[in-house]
């Protein structure tokens, strides 16, 4: 029994020593990049691990001071914002109709939403680049707008749908009585309750919206003010060799969301497990 | 029959903002997408000549779109296997009594809420400057592992197991934290060690998740754009090139839509493909049960 003892906390000593020698390695790229995003040029040049002379700001300045950094900053600000609470309304809309209403379409359509978690954007994005442009939608925030909406609305509607299986029909029924039109109750009856659904899936979104690249590339493009990951990309083939404004632009970048999600964790987490048992 | 049409007039009206998007940048760009794939069509020109399955013969001819498969089914093997094997080993010692979980699950999460371009560019940093060094520092060889045509696409799927592993580790942990204590007490009174408990209990009751974890994955591996084209533009000589790359080079620097179309299907079906057979695994072990 002692023996026993013995060889489990051994065993529990390296547990704890393999999770932290894993954080460390996790860690060390980020590491990396704050400590050289306060060097200038030159003292990246001779090295890259030393730790920097002074705790210099002048590179957050100049960034910050580039026009085109700080309005696609506020760019995707208001992107996330008007995607977020547009793709809850969208999807909490649908959701809710998924879920009461028992028809062959409704089933159908189900079924299709479902379909498009099968099918990435990446394998459609050829045709869809000239769909949005036969729209006259590229280069134009609303555009982006709509195809963002489209492309992350799917698991939110199914994410709403099964929380609204899962509401009582009594309440709602007390409200038709009570002689409320069904649109009028949704929005004052349904809506409100579905708020701890409706945090979850802003907060999904949310995070989403501010790191994606490739949809914002390829439908929005490099037009001033373009959204944040896209002026990073700019940033970067425009001073590809000064590492020290670059990496404070991933810095200016990337805390904002870190606090987001710091602040907004519970949400995330219980997202992310209810999504990938829907997906 | 009044009411039963009151209510289909409202749903479809609740419905229709998301019917409207879903048709437009869904159902018609796949359908198209699929109709493209048999034309000549280039760039934004209106017009394109039928020309059957010539886009998919030379897609599958073409040494340089078989070497993308290649490299992508090399990418998405260690980044899917790399990121689920410590997503799972950091969830099963993140599960217990440890100081700190806490910070040290934030700590593994916190890569994948970073946008993907700049985990690429970031990863070019370490490859290009800080690496060297540190292996300088440690009196070894420095390599430029990002110049190497051969094991390019390896170090670009570290990058990947980096920026998921978080992801993943989540949706295990709350696997994990669905089985029953009680269970896991009754099997420690049986006398079960630690290992037997691992590969016993938790294990068993965690492959539907390891599968569907697997689809996840596979998926979004296969579809990887940003860290190959932030970090090498798919070189050298084509090392790093993959799949969703090539296609959009072929599309929009190459402007041959309906070749590019040819090979987004092929893309979809390999997919596909692997899903499928994973569920199906799935399948058959649930039969079992």
């Amino acid at each position: 029994m002692k023996k026993d003892l013995r060889s489990g906390r051994v065993a529990h000593i390296a547990q704890v020593l393999a999770v932290w020698a894993l954080a460390v390695i996790f860690v060390a790229p980020l590491y990396f990049v704050l400590l050289n995003s306060f060097k200038d040029k030159s003292e990246i040049m001779v090295s890259a691990l030393s730790l920097p002379k002074g705790f210099n700001l002048s590179n957050y300045a100049t960034v910050l001071g580039k026009d085109f950094f700080t309005a696609s900053f506020f760019t995707s600000v208001g992107m996330v914002i008007a995607t977020t609470s547009l793709t809850c309304l969208v999807a909490a809309l649908a959701g809710y109709a998924l879920a009461r209403w028992h028809s062959k379409f409704a089933t159908g359509l189900t079924l299709l939403i479902m379909s498009t978690l099968f099918v990435p954007f990446q394998v459609y994005m050829v045709s869809l680049i000239i769909i949005v442009k036969q729209l006259g939608l590229t280069g134009n925030l609303i555009g982006l707008l709509l195809v963002y909406i489209a492309l992350g609305m799917p698991v939110p509607i199914f994410l709403v749908r099964s929380y609204a299986m899962g509401m009582s029909l009594e309440i709602e029924e007390a409200a038709t009585i009570d002689g409320c039109s069904r649109m009028h109750m949704f929005f004052a009856v349904v809506l409100p309750l579905m708020r701890p659904v409706m945090a979850t899936i802003a907060v999904l979104n949310a995070l989403w919206v501010w790191g994606e690249f490739l949809v914002a590339f390829l439908v929005y493009g490099t037009k001033q003010p373009m959204t944040l990951p896209v002026s990073q990309q700019y940033f970067y083939g425009t001073y590809s060799n000064q590492w020290n404004l670059i990496l404070a632009g991933f810095v200016i970048s990337t805390v904002p969301i870190v606090i987001f999600y710091i602040a907004m964790q519970k949400n995330i987490v219980k997202g992310i497990a209810a999504g990938a048992v829907k997906g | 029959m009044n009411r039963k049409r009151r209510d289909a007039a409202f749903y479809l009206a609740i419905l229709a903002p998301a019917l409207i998007l879903l048709g437009t940048f869904f159902v018609v760009p796949v359908v198209q997408s699929l109709l493209l794939s048999f034309t000549d069509a280039y760039g934004m020109k209106a017009t394109y000549n039928w020309l059957g399955l010539s886009n998919y013969v030379e897609a599958l001819t073409d040494n340089s779109f078989i070497g993308t498969i290649s490299n992508t089914f090399k990418y998405t093997v260690v980044a899917v296997l790399g990121s689920n094997l410590l997503a799972l080993a950091l969830a099963l010692m993140l599960d217990g009594p440890i100081r700190g979980r806490n910070v040290l699950r934030a700590l593994f999460f916190i890569p994948n809420i970073m946008s993907l371009l700049v985990v690429g560019y970031v990863w070019r940093f370490v490859y290009t400057s800080a690496l060297p060094e540190m292996l300088k520092a440690a009196g070894m060889q420095t390599v430029a592992v990002l110049g190497r045509p051969k094991t390019v696409i390896y170090y670009l799927s570290i990058v990947a197991i980096w920026n998921c592993a978080g992801y993943y580790m989540i949706i295990y942990l709350s696997s994990l934290q669905g089985i029953s204590e009680d269970l896991l007490e009754a099997a420690r009174i049986d006398g079960a060690n630690g290992f037997h408990v691992l590969k016993d209990i938790k294990l068993p009751l965690l492959a539907p998740t390891i599968i569907t974890c697997l689809i996840l994955s596979v998926a979004a591996h296969m579809k990887t754009f940003e860290i190959p084209y932030t970090m090498t533009s798919g070189g050298p000589a084509g090392g790093s090139m993959t799949m969703v790359l090539k296609i959009y080079n072929t599309a929009f620097n190459a402007n041959r839509t309906g070749y590019a179309t040819a090979q987004s299907t092929i893309l979809f079906i390999l997919i596909a493909a692997i899903s499928f057979l994973l569920n199906g695994a799935m399948r058959r072990r649930e039969e079992k049960l």
